[in-house]
Parts: C-alpha cells; sequence; structure tokens
C-alpha cells in the first residue's frame, strides 16, 4: 500500500498512511504529517524508508512544490 | 612658505584638510587624462552564448564591477578571465544593481534575448562601488510575529496503537541533518492493564527503551477510568536538538484504545 498524498487549501503537504486495522472506536490508525513542501521534502529520507512507500510521481510533486516554495520565500 | 600660528595643527604634511591621499589618480582625473571608471553598454535584445560560439568578449580590464540599476537594464552571464585565458573560473549571474571586485583582463557576456533591454556595465580599478536606494523601503503585507522566534512548518499526528517498546517513528536521523526544533508535542496512551510509561525520544538509532536517547518528554498524569488505564504528556518547553537524530513516540504497555501522539517541529 503506497502512502496516501494531498495538497490542502493552505499549500501545506498531506501524507497519511493507514497502519492497522480500525480503532475500537470505528476510526482508522493513521499516521499523518502535515508540513510546509519544503518541510515535505526533507522527509522523503524517511517516508521513503518505512514500509509504505509514496509513489515516484509523489516525490516528483513534493520536490516540484519545495523548489516553487523556496523561490516564493526567496532562499 | 606661510607661517603657521603658534598652537595650531601643523596639516603641511596631509594632502589637504587632513585626510589620506585617495587611491585614485585625481590629478589625472582633472586633467582630462583619466576618468575614475568605464561604462559599456551592450544590447540584450539578441542572445548571445559561448556554445553557439556567439558571445560578446572585450579586452577590457579592472577589478570593479556595477551594473546599472536603470529600469532598462537587463540580465545576463559575465566570466571574468584573467591574463592567461585560462577556463573560465565561474559564471556570474548579474541583475540591476550587482557590484562585484574580481580582477579581470576580459569579459564575456552571454544572455538571453531581452528586447528593449541592454546591459550597461560600469567597471574600473579599485572602485568601491556602493548602489544607493533612491526609494524609501516599504515593508509590504502583513508582518507575522511568532512566539519563540519563530514559525513550526512540519506536524505529526498519529492514532496508531503503539506496542510496548516498538518505537512510532516521526522522522528519521537521515531527514535530520542540520537538527531539528521542536515546539510542541502530546501523547497519550489507553490500555487496560495500567496506566503506561510514555516517552519522546531523539537517538541516532532506534530506541529499544523508554530511557534510550534523549528523553525530551514523559507522561505527567495517569488516571483510571472504567476498565482503562490512561496516560497524558506534554512538552513543556521548546528543544532545539542537534542533526543526525531521529525522533519516536514510545509506550510502557501497548496500547489499545483510541489515543492522540502529536509533534509540532521544523527540520533545520
Amino acid at each position: 500500500m503506497a502512502k496516501k498524498l494531498t495538497i490542502d487549501a493552505d499549500g501545506f503537504v498531506v501524507v497519511e498512511q493507514i497502519t492497522g486495522a480500525d480503532l475500537p472506536d470505528g476510526t482508522k490508525q493513521i499516521d499523518r504529517w502535515r508540513c510546509t513542501p519544503d518541510q515535505t521534502e526533507k522527509h522523503l529520507p524517511s517516508f521513503q524508508a518505512q514500509a509504505e512507500k509514496l509513489t515516484a510521481g509523489d516525490v516528483s510533486a513534493i520536490k516540484d512544490a519545495s523548489s516553487d516554495y523556496r523561490k516564493q520565500k526567496g532562499s | 612658505m606661510a607661517r603657521r600660528r603658534q598652537g595650531a595643527p601643523d596639516i603641511s604634511r596631509f594632502s589637504g584638510g587632513g585626510v589620506t591621499v585617495p587611491s585614485s589618480d585625481f590629478n589625472a582625473v582633472n586633467n582630462g587624462l583619466k576618468i575614475p571608471y568605464e561604462i559599456i553598454e551592450i544590447d540584450l535584445s539578441i542572445p548571445r552564448s559561448i556554445a553557439l560560439n556567439t558571445q560578446d568578449e572585450r579586452s577590457l580590464q579592472g577589478n570593479s564591477v556595477y551594473i546599472d540599476q536603470n529600469t532598462d537594464v537587463g540580465v545576463a552571464t559575465l566570466i571574468l578571465q584573467g591574463n592567461s585565458k585560462m577556463a573560465p573560473p565561474g559564471r556570474i549571474y548579474v541583475q540591476p544593481g550587482a557590484n562585484f571586485q574580481i580582477p579581470f583582463t576580459r569579459l564575456i557576456l552571454e544572455n538571453l534575448a531581452q528586447p528593449g533591454k541592454v546591459m550597461r556595465i560600469f567597471y574600473g580599478v579599485d572602485i568601491d562601488f556602493k548602489p544607493g536606494v533612491s526609494a524609501p523601503l516599504i515593508i509590504a503585507g502583513v508582518v507575522s510575529t511568532a512566539e519563540q522566534g519563530a514559525l513550526y512548518g512540519s506536524a505529526f499526528s498519529s492514532t496508531s496503537l503503539i506496542t510496548a517498546g516498538t518505537p512510532l517513528n516521526v522522522f528519521l536521523a537521515a531527514s535530520n541533518p542540520n537538527g531539528f526544533r521542536i515546539h510542541d508535542a502530546r501523547l497519550g496512551g489507553v490500555n487496560g492493564t495500567n496506566t503506561s510509561a510514555l516517552a519522546l525520544l531523539s537517538k541516532a538509532s532506534a530506541p529499544a527503551t523508554l530511557i534510550d536517547g534523549d528523553v525530551l518528554m514523559t507522561d505527567d498524569i495517569g488516571w483510571t477510568s472504567g476498565a482503562a488505564f490512561y496516560s497524558r504528556g506534554k512538552l513543556l518547553a521548546v528543544r532545539r536538538v542537534s542533526g543526525g537524530k531521529r525522533l519516536d513516540f514510545m509506550v510502557g504497555i501497548t496500547d489499545t484504545g483510541t489515543n492522540i501522539k502529536s509533534a509540532l517541529y521544523d527540520l533545520l
């Protein structure tokens, strides 16, 4: 199973992975990272070392978003 | 020779007014033999490229360069060479206002086509160009302020049930070459056995116990409700942790019910 990647209305990158069976209250067990694009790019070594991976397209999208974000910030 | 009034300072050994002699040869300047700097203007409407042998090459010399800031000035790449015409030591992307001190005897310019634009270069020897600010500085938009002088860029949250002794990893050391700053962290544990010890740990490798590594926070309260045992903890102060360390949550007793682990931080 791959990680789920979305970019929310604030421009933050959200990466989610379901980690186990449903909880007793019926909700999902989820690990969620919500980061600025440049911070998300720094997480890539961690994300790709975990059992669930991002797709190559997701990785490319994160790097593009991070590059745009750094340009906007002038850094 | 004029006589000096008794008690007055002797300034005859100075060139004038008590200040040192300027490095520029002002006598030659005043006599019309030299000017303090030269100006070249290159039309940028056509593209130039070394690869296509269309670069603009000029035998000029100096060690000070300044790019005019007028609105008709575009951008370009400069390569400054020395006498030996050695391989270009570096390509300098220049835009209006750029100034630098690099000795050169040959100037090569590459540019993309920029109709209506020119590259106006002031150059000379030993000139410390300092472009002035001709308009008041205006800070536009909302100036944000942040507690602790920084905002956080990463937020982790998890409802995963953690097994005792197995870390819940937030990020690996490979994602943290420069250190991280953690602004806030909270953790909870729920099980049917006993109130559980909880910890947030930072260490180069995976922690194996609740005290394996730097303990950034622990549980600070526990209680029971019915058959369930709860524990809670939160970070007490912003911490900055060195690079090369990962960040993990751990519990002493395996979780069995809904709880949240969270962290707000920045990878530096």
